[in-house]
């Protein structure tokens, strides 16, 4: 017996997981749900409140540790892993090495990054193949790293960035901009500087940084005034931006804020990235001494 | 100049150690590499485990959802397993579709999971003919250095034994399916786990266990066994090139019970 409209539900295109046919890979059932669908109550979004304490008890303008490690993927020439609590990823890059069509022949060198969130790294699984918001990150992490790479100094090469993201709560772009320079620094290719990232939510008269994934810019929530997100890409020591992108409707004079409150928040992250690479120039030194 | 050596003559570089029984990552014939198991570390998997076997590393995370069972098996639900080597983990992988290697690879992992029988689909089924869970398990491997048969069984077979089931309830007032978050969840149940053991042939002739990147590239076959750690030989794999004396399996299949051992070993002391 049980119940057909379940069931119907279930056959139709529902959340997430329809999968194309995919004859490289096991593939399971033809649709699947994930379990969170089925919850007694099935809460949309959350908002974010108009004050009050974050969900991990952090204050508006507290950015979450970082944690970063070179050196993790032994096959690549530059590799690094960013930790920001909730959020884990690794970033390889490979390179500089031969271009594989001829054709694009040209003095300077090419740089392409490809972003990939794992199916596990989010709350609903996600799809093998790249889906349009991971194709979106892929660019505007390209474009937030190429001002900073000296590509004149490989022409007729590519160097290739990968970022895999393990696991996502929130902040995935930004936390991947500042992977990625890291990794291209361990990687020895030559940058004006490195480029480091920070996210911000504007909800109401709130501004929230580094907002987790409970937080994040949702299109279907409702406030009156300003629902959006910010992601700001910096080179700290040229005191450049070189990466700003927005989502949703923000007035001015908050967006101004917020632009100014990641970039002091970039300028904090230096530091941090200064020092893995100073430890793993450290242990490369002390492992080719013996 | 060693390096230089290696990379003109790798087959004649590796041959000069094997003649004094070494391996020039300092290894015996017969040794494994340092294995190093973690679970839990992604929170946002239902269940994960992560393994580093030498400098292969990968993570194996779950994520349950739901579907609904075939008409051959109205009371079975699903596992899914997945490896994901993409141009991350080692330079030669060019970004698409899976290769030949990897579609293999996978391959091995299902045959090694249905075969050996060790998790029973029965328990996945909620509502028999209606509603089943489906287990994906999907493998990322972050760094590429041979093995990766070994090691991605290892981290599926920890993830599984660690996954727990939530409870779905049937309301009978709204005659739905509801996601019961309050009661306890239960472990999966799990047969005696079969470990997995990789050797190469080398030179048509000498068996070496657990090869890394350069020894696969230079060999020209490798044998898998899983064998529980009770002597129940699961799989034996050998795929085709070299050839494998009666002997040297016997031998083989003696090395693959004592990794077992050591394996189950680990998998049990990891919290």
């Amino acid at each position: 017996i049980g119940n057909k409209k379940e069931i119907n539900k279930i056959n139709k295109v529902q959340q997430h997981s329809k999968m194309p046919l995919d004859t490289r890979r096991i593939t399971g059932p033809e649709s699947s749900i994930s379990p969170y669908s089925l919850l007694t109550h099935n809460k949309t979004q959350p908002q974010v409140p108009p004050s009050g304490v974050r969900p991990d008890g952090r204050e508006d303008d507290k950015i979450r540790p970082i944690f970063l490690k070179t050196g993790v993927v032994s096959q690549a020439q530059g590799s690094a892993y960013i930790e920001q609590q909730g959020t884990k990823m690794i970033c390889a890059v490979y390179g500089p090495r031969a271009v594989v069509r001829q054709e694009d022949f040209s003095m300077k060198g090419q740089l392409t990054c490809e972003f990939k969130f794992t199916p596990f790294s989010c709350r609903y699984r996600r799809q093998h193949q790249q889906d349009g918001e991971e194709k979106d990150f892929s660019v505007q992490l390209l474009e937030a790293l190429e001002p900073a790479v000296l590509l004149h100094k490989f022409p007729k090469a590519q160097v290739n960035i990968y970022i895999t993201v393990l696991q996502n709560d929130g902040c995935a772009l930004a936390a991947s901009i500042t992977c990625a320079s890291v990794a291209l620094a361990d990687a020895g290719i030559e940058m004006y500087d490195l480029v480091t990232g920070c996210s911000a939510r504007l909800a109401g008269d709130r501004l929230l940084m580094d907002p987790c994934s409970l937080e994040e810019y949702s299109s279907v929530e409702d406030t009156s005034i300003n629902n959006g997100s910010v992601t700001v890409g910096l080179m700290p020591s040229l005191d450049q931006i070189s990466a700003v992108t927005s989502t949703g409707e923000i007035q001015f004079e908050l967006m101004k804020k917020a632009i100014t409150q990641c970039v002091s928040m970039c300028v904090q992250l230096y530091p941090v990235c200064q020092n893995s690479l100073t430890k793993s120039i450290e242990k490369k030194v002390v492992e080719a001494a013996t | 100049m060693a390096a230089e050596y290696m990379s003109v003559h790798p087959f004649d570089y590796y041959n000069k150690f094997i003649q004094q029984d070494i391996r020039p990552d300092g290894r015996s014939l017969s040794e494994f590499r340092h294995t190093i198991l973690t679970t839990g570390t992604i929170n946002t998997a239902d269940s994960s485990a992560t393994v580093k076997l030498g400098q292969t590393f990968l993570c194996c995370g779950i994520k349950l959802e739901l579907g609904k069972p075939t008409e051959d098996n109205p009371n079975e639900g699903f596992i899914v397993p997945n490896i994901e080597m993409t141009p991350l983990c080692e330079t030669s992988f060019k970004p698409g579709p899976p290769s030949a290697y990897q579609q293999a690879a996978n391959q091995y992992l299902l045959e090694l999971l249905t075969n050996s029988e060790v998790i029973d689909l029965t328990q996945l089924c909620v509502t028999q003919g209606e509603l089943c869970w489906c287990i994906y398990a999907d493998i990322v491997c972050l760094n590429w250095d041979g093995n990766i048969r070994d090691a991605s069984w290892i981290a599926l077979i920890t993830a599984l034994s660690r996954l727990k089931l939530p409870r779905i309830v049937f309301d009978e007032e709204t005659q739905k399916h509801l996601l019961d978050k309050e009661t306890t969840q239960k472990h999966l149940d799990v047969n005696p786990i079969p470990v997995s053991t990789t050797f190469a042939i080398f030179n048509d002739s000498i068996v070496i266990v657990d090869p890394n990147l350069q020894e696969e590239k230079i060999t020209r076959s490798t044998l898998s066994i899983a064998i529980t750690k009770d002597g129940e030989v699961c799989s034996v794999y050998k795929s085709g090139g070299s050839g494998l004396k009666t002997c040297q399996l016997g031998v083989c299949m003696r090395r693959a019970l004592e990794r077992a051992v050591d394996i189950i070993e680990l998998i049990d002391k990891t919290a």
